[in-house]
């Protein structure tokens, strides 16, 4: 029903997307896979308007359709939740569903404020949020802002919905509440393009998948007739091995002790050691009061009860340059609100927390920064024409892997990572994951706060679990280990155990 | 073997020229670059009168100072807030600076210092009230603004200083090398913060806390000390604007570029400041600023009435931000 064409697009440097084109049926859900920087959220853009290919059409039932704007393409009824959150932090939850579609009143121009109050509670239960309408929201934990980004398309009535890593910061509960309005949604003919890096999900939920590398259409596969295997290799040009399986390190003296760490309303009494060399994973379910607890060490709250001793020295930090100074430094959970500074190019976004050391005279020397950047550029992986390539041009992988060589160039004692490997690609994350072992293998010790719970297993010596702002297990990460342990250990409730 | 030398040093020469065309070429401050170059070249041509070296340094001497003004203003846009307080601070640190001098017996030297001075200090509280007391700063600064103006006229009961010692009036008036001292301020300010902004680590430091303060944040810089810093610089250098005008037009009032906070805040749009922060280079502070500065000037050569100057430069002002907002809706959001 929907037919993209021989797409070109060309940045300088990069062809984005190169003669792509494949096409999507009525009612099924199309998967898109490709590694980080293949050209998957450009070919969306490109369908929604918002990215004018070099060439090629777009076509709705054999016929040419012309799209110039988002406006365009909600017109023809394709909506789409883009990879990055898209909403207006202070307005309510009602007004950014039903925003550029608000129910008349009686009156022209005016709003029937008591619809859309009604209209809202609707979608929310729907999506299974428990939420006032008129909340605002900025307060809004980034699963949350996912689903309402996910009622805001649907309340459009579309009939094909694009859906950019929809899955990336959502909890297991909340996937599911996705898969199951997809489901429906498939029931009454909307179509779903569905890209994403979880291919257990592609195999879930997908009907077909289509494979770009390099800007380059792959292939369009049955998914009931390829395998995971396949999948990989058409996706990377080669057969990757990605084996989960838990290492063991050399632990040394302990760095960091953690002592009642309390934040009221955040978290309480918080209290774990951590050896040099130790890889410590976090697990819990999504506002379990991880990243809270990490914003607690790297302090972002400028006052914190209980103690921290580094080295066995009592330290307090009041900001994240303090933090740093004392050599913790943290990756931040939301990319494109706490990590990058979108208008400054890559080398400047991985030198900013230490550009001291590549100052002379309080001048930064650009070969300096250059050579350090190549040096990740390479080690990374990170795909991009030019170091000096704004990074809010480059994909959301390789935006995330700039950021990560931040604070390896770093070199603190103490790393804090907060979904490390969110939005990054299979391939690249296995190459992450052993980036964070080697790390730890030169004594570096790591704290690693996932949701993916095969992430934390596979790569934590020792496994901690919260829940409602406290620790509720202390796992070590042995054989005899299981995902349920972890899942029952997260999942506890002040009254007991949650079902 | 010396002329191959030669010719491939010519062509290294050429080369490097290349890349620096290039990168004229593909700067955001390019289009408003040709606007200005092309303007210039096609009045040269047509009014004669333009171009003579005594109305170039009439039009330059004119809108110098409110450049070193806008260039301030600049450093504060680009960490991303506004300093609506400039001109008060122009009028106070000039009153202030003067009346050590002229009344008080101080040497030139200190008084320009210590106007320079009071100017941070008026800076510092801007800063303060932005960054500690977290209050908008378009709010924080009208308010200061109105603050040192009624210092000055409780202070001064709104009396002018005037009948100056020569001594004094050359640093407004005189002319080093056959430039108006005011010009070689507003270059040498221009170089000076140019440098600083492009190429200093505090100077990175406020594109990054304009750009995006919440990552800025968690990079580890303290954004609200560079917020501070920001209205500083800007303070110093309506504060040396100050006693410097006060020295050219031979009175200090309280008055004084009391109407130059938003035309600094123009100058930088036109030369691609961004209003978000995060964006924008000091020479295009000093193209915007001129911009402005040559169409009164021009409109005068050209005896069109000078009640025509507001409502050209406001379609300037449109024009510019439109070739902006029109060449940014090319490609991605
Ligand atoms: N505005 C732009 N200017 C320059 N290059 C761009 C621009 N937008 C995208 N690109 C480049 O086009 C390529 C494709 O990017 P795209 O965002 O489509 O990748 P993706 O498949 O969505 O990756 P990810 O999985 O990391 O999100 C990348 O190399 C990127 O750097
Ligand atoms: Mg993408």
């Amino acid at each position: 029903m929907f037919t993209i064409a021989n797409i070109s697009k060309e940045y300088p440097g990069v062809k984005a997307l190169e003669n792509v084109g494949f096409s999507i049926n009525k009612g099924e859900v199309h998967a898109l896979v490709g590694e980080n920087g293949a050209g998957k959220s450009t070919l969306m853009k490109v369908i929604m308007g918002i990215v004018k290919p070099d060439n090629g059409q777009l076509l709705i039932h054999d016929k040419v359709i012309d799209i110039n704007s988002p406006k365009d393409a909600l017109k023809l009824g394709i909506s789409m939740i883009f990879q990055e959150i898209n909403l207006i932090p202070t307005i309510s939850i009602s007004e950014n569903i039903f925003v550029g579609n608000l129910p008349g009143g009686k009156i022209k121009f005016s709003i029937d404020w008591k619809k859309l109050y009604l209209d809202t509670e609707a979608i929310l239960e729907k999506i299974n949020l428990k939420l006032n309408p008129n909340d605002n929201v900025s307060k809004l934990s980034s699963g949350q802002k996912q689903l309402i980004q996910l009622a805001k398309a649907v309340v459009t009535h579309p009939k094909m919905i694009i859906m950019d890593e929809p899955t990336a910061s959502l909890s297991t509960e909340e996937t599911e509440v996705l898969f199951l309005l997809i489901k429906e949604l498939n029931k009454k003919g909307v179509a779903v393009i569905y890209i994403s890096h979880r291919l257990e999900e592609i195999f879930e939920i997908a009907h077909r998948v289509t494979v770009l590398r390099d800007g380059k259409f792959i292939a369009t596969k049955n998914v009931s007739e390829v395998s995971k295997d396949e999948l990989i290799a058409l996706m990377v040009g080669r057969y990757v091995d990605i084996l989960y399986t838990p290492k063991t390190h050399k632990l040394g003296s302990t760095v960091l002790k953690v002592r009642n760490l309390t934040q009221k309303g955040l978290f309480q009494d918080v209290s774990f050691d951590l050896k040099q060399g130790e890889i410590l994973g976090f697990y819990g379910l999504i506002g379990a009061g991880r990243t809270e607890l990490a914003h607690g060490l790297f302090g972002v709250y400028s006052h914190v009860e209980g103690e921290c001793l580094i080295d066995d020295k009592v330290v307090k930090v009041h900001s994240p340059k303090d933090a740093i100074d004392n050599g913790i430094m943290y990756l931040p959970e939301e990319r494109k609100e706490q990590s990058i500074i979108p208008l400054m190019n890559i080398m400047e976004n991985l030198t900013i927390s230490n550009l001291k050391e590549y100052c002379r005279f309080g001048f930064p020397d650009i070969n300096k920064e250059i050579k350090i950047s190549n040096i990740y550029k390479e080690k990374l992986n990170i795909k991009t024409p030019s170091l000096k390539q704004k990074i809010m041009n480059l994909s959301g992988g390789n935006q995330q892997k700039v950021t990560l060589s931040r604070l390896m160039v770093g070199n603190p004692k103490i790393l804090i990572l907060d979904e490390p490997t969110r939005g990054i690609d299979i391939g690249s994350k296995a190459e992450i994951h052993k980036i964070i072992e080697d790390l730890a293998k030169n004594g570096m010790a790591v704290i690693v706060i996932s949701s993916d719970l095969p992430e934390v297993m596979a790569i934590s010596d020792n496994i901690m679990t919260m829940s409602h702002g406290m620790i509720t297990g202390n796992f070590k990460n042995t054989k005899s280990l299981t995902q349920e342990d972890l899942l029952r250990s997260a999942c506890v409730e002040e009254s007991g155990i949650c079902t | 073997m010396a002329t191959k030398v030669v010719k491939e040093e010519q062509q290294s020469a050429k080369i490097s020229a290349g890349s620096f065309l290039k990168k004229i070429f593909s700067s955001d401050e390019s289009t408003i670059l040709f606007i200005f170059v092309g303007i210039i070249i096609v009045v040269s041509i047509l009014v004669p009168d333009f171009r003579s070296s005594y109305n170039i340094l009439v039009v330059l001497r004119q809108f110098s100072l409110i450049t070193i003004v806008a260039i301030g203003q600049a450093v504060v846009m680009i960490s991303g807030a506004f300093d609506l307080s400039v001109g008060p601070i122009v009028a106070l640190s000039g009153m202030f600076g003067t009346h050590l001098v002229v009344n008080m017996g101080f040497p030139v030297i200190i008084g320009v210092i210590l106007a320079i001075a009071l100017g941070g200090v008026c800076g510092l509280i801007n800063g303060l009230l932005v960054a500690k007391l977290r209050i908008n700063g378009i709010i924080a600064t009208l308010a200061s603004g109105w603050i040192f103006t009624g210092v000055i006229l409780i202070t001064t009961k709104g009396w002018p200083i005037s009948d100056f010692p020569k001594h004094f009036a050359f640093i407004g008036q005189g002319y080093i090398l056959g430039l108006p001292l005011p010009v070689i301020y507003m270059l040498g300010v221009a170089i000076l913060l140019s440098i600083f902004m492009a190429k200093s680590r505090i100077g990175r430091n406020f594109y990054a806390i304009g750009g995006n303060p919440v990552a800025g944040f968690f990079a580890g810089i303290n954004v609200a000390r560079y917020r501070i810093l920001a209205y500083v610089i800007c303070g110093a250098l309506a504060g040396f604007a100050g006693i410097i005008l006060s020295a050219r037009v031979g009175s200090a009032q309280a008055k004084a570029a009391f109407d130059w906070a938003l035309p600094s805040v123009a100058a930088g749009v036109i030369g691609g400041v961004s209003l978000s922060g995060g964006k924008g280079k000091i020479y295009g502070v000093l193209i915007g600023a001129a911009l402005l500065g040559i169409i009164t000037n021009i409109l005068v050569l050209i005896h069109i009435s000078a009640y025509w100057q507001s409502l050209i430069s406001g379609m300037v002002l449109l024009s510019a931000v439109a070739v902006d907002s029109y060449r940014r809706a090319d490609g991605t959001i």
